[in-house]
């Protein structure tokens, strides 16, 4: 005899199926394939919005032919249909909406005020956004189009998004972990003015093969405040063509990576704002905690996937606090010697 | 005779160079383990009766015995640990030598509850972003 429990988790897969297969049965634009880190990705939109956005964001791979291995992600401006499931994401919290689709085997997340449900079937590779409008659109679409789809289809193609930037030289690549304000996207945009490299300055997928973690682009843009830029000095002129956005940051596109691919990842390293440069050991259970915890801040991932993914990385890779001083082309110039270093040894 | 194991439903546990964190993966709330109250937990990981344990080094060495009584009954107060479900022969969580020797040799006894991790985990993205400055609500809270 079914429990409670099964009555309810069968009743919101048929919810979340039956409106997957009324959704890809209608028409909508195609707005293109792309690739976000290991994903690749059919946009379908009912009229084009988060289009533009995703152009500018993602790879674009042209037209794609018939490929399982592409997700389809819908994205439909409707309101949501009068249902009791609806009546229930109304009634839950953010948490319990995430373990009510983990336990269907799906990805999902629901704002009530804003009438937003989006959803990804990692074995049908099928995403479900449905909002009332455009307008509708979280703030942060234009330079964080599709976020929680990009997260998904990754962890679904067992690559892990973190939140964390990157930076390699000729030999050896640095992750770059802990939360905002720490001069992460400020290292990374000063390293590139000094000739590194970087796949990402804020989001980054990571994935482990073949016996090594690589990183990979998620995004082809950057994000940086003016007075950041400023620091720069004639090396942040470059970024400052871009565009406002809404946290009032400059939105610039990164330099394609050199042969493109993956950066690899030898070290991790947590920067702080201090009177370096100097890079010593780090403790790795508080690296483990900032690198979880700035992760599972803004991206709706399972938890637990992400915290044992973290753990995996912070015991596998030697982790090192970055003191930063103001001179940014020494804090360069410190990490890219200490890479190299690093690999000799 | 029952034993105490990890709440596996509720915990991700990580061991960091023999110190551990675990995440309520519910709450959001962490813990962090370490030095003595490390090696309690290691043992009742290993399936060793923490109650016999910490009965056994009262006899050599009660000052240990409260610091790990005292670990012991955070640990249960968390929901971190709870009663084995399943009874096991009493000789097996009984306590070898070398476990009350890792617990009588001295150091630190930590165990710290941080609540930070909560916050982040139950701040929700979208609602707690003030969309006038796109600021976000729970650090302007904190400020």
């Amino acid at each position: 005899m079914p429990t409670e429990t099964t009555s309810l988790q069968d009743a919101f897969a048929e919810f979340c199926q039956t409106y997957l297969d009324r959704i890809t049965t209608r028409a909508t634009l195609t707005d293109g394939t792309f690739q976000a880190g290991l994903a690749r990705f059919t946009l379908h939109e009912q009229q084009p919005f988060v289009a533009d956005f995703a152009a500018k964001q993602f790879v674009p791979l042209g037209a794609a032919g018939p490929d399982d291995r592409v997700s389809q992600i819908h994205v439909i401006y409707e309101a949501l249909p009068q249902h009791p499931i609806v009546d229930l994401l109304d009634q839950i919290g953010f948490a319990a909406v995430q373990t009510l689709f983990a336990d269907i085997g799906m990805s999902g997340f629901y704002h009530a005020e804003r009438r937003h449900l989006e959803f990804y079937d990692p074995k049908r590779r099928i995403g479900l956004r449905v909002l009332p409008a455009p307008e509708s659109s979280p703030v942060w679409e234009n330079s964080a189009p599709l976020a929680n789809f990009v997260a998904w289809m990754n962890a679904a193609a067992d690559g892990i998004m973190v939140h964390a930037a990157t930076l390699a030289n000729e030999v050896a690549g640095a992750l770059i972990c802990g939360p905002g304000g720490r001069g992460k996207s400020l290292l990374t945009l000063a390293g590139l003015a000094a000739g590194l490299e970087t796949v990402g300055d804020d989001y980054v997928v990571v994935n482990h093969t073949a016996g090594r973690y690589r990183a990979w682009s998620c995004a082809r843009t950057a994000k940086q405040s003016p007075q950041g830029l400023a620091m720069l000095g004639a090396g942040g002129e470059v970024f400052r063509t871009g565009p406002l956005n809404w946290q009032n940051k400059h939105v610039f596109a990164l330099p394609e990576r050199r042969g493109g691919g993956a950066v690899p990842l030898d070290v991790i390293v947590v920067p702080t704002l201090a009177a370096g440069p100097t890079i010593t050991p780090a403790r790795r259970g508080a690296v483990f905690r900032q690198l979880t915890e700035s992760t599972l801040y803004q991206l709706a991932l399972d938890r637990r996937l992400v915290a044992e993914f973290c753990g995996l990385l912070v015991r596998d890779l030697p982790v090192f606090d970055f003191a930063m001083g103001p001179d940014l082309a020494a804090n360069v110039a410190c990490l890219d010697a200490f890479l190299t270093r690093q690999v000799a040894a | 005779m029952a034993s105490y194991v990890l709440n596996k439903q509720d915990f991700i546990l990580e061991d960091f160079d023999g110190d551990f964190i675990l995440l309520n993966a519910k709450s959001g709330v962490y813990f962090e383990v370490a030095e003595r109250a490390a090696d309690l937990l290691r043992t009742i990981l290993a399936g060793i009766c923490p109650v016999r344990t910490i009965s056994a080094l009262d006899a050599v060495k009660p000052d240990a015995a409260t610091e790990l009584r005292s670990v012991f009954d955070k640990l249960v107060q968390a929901s971190v640990i709870h009663r084995a479900e399943i009874e096991t022969d009493a000789a097996a969580v009984e306590p070898k030598p070398e476990h009350l020797a890792a617990l009588a040799a001295g150091g630190a006894y930590i165990f710290e509850g941080f609540d930070d991790m909560s916050a982040l985990i139950l701040a929700d993205p979208v609602h707690d972003i003030d969309l006038e400055t796109g600021r976000l609500l729970w650090a302007k809270h904190a400020d």
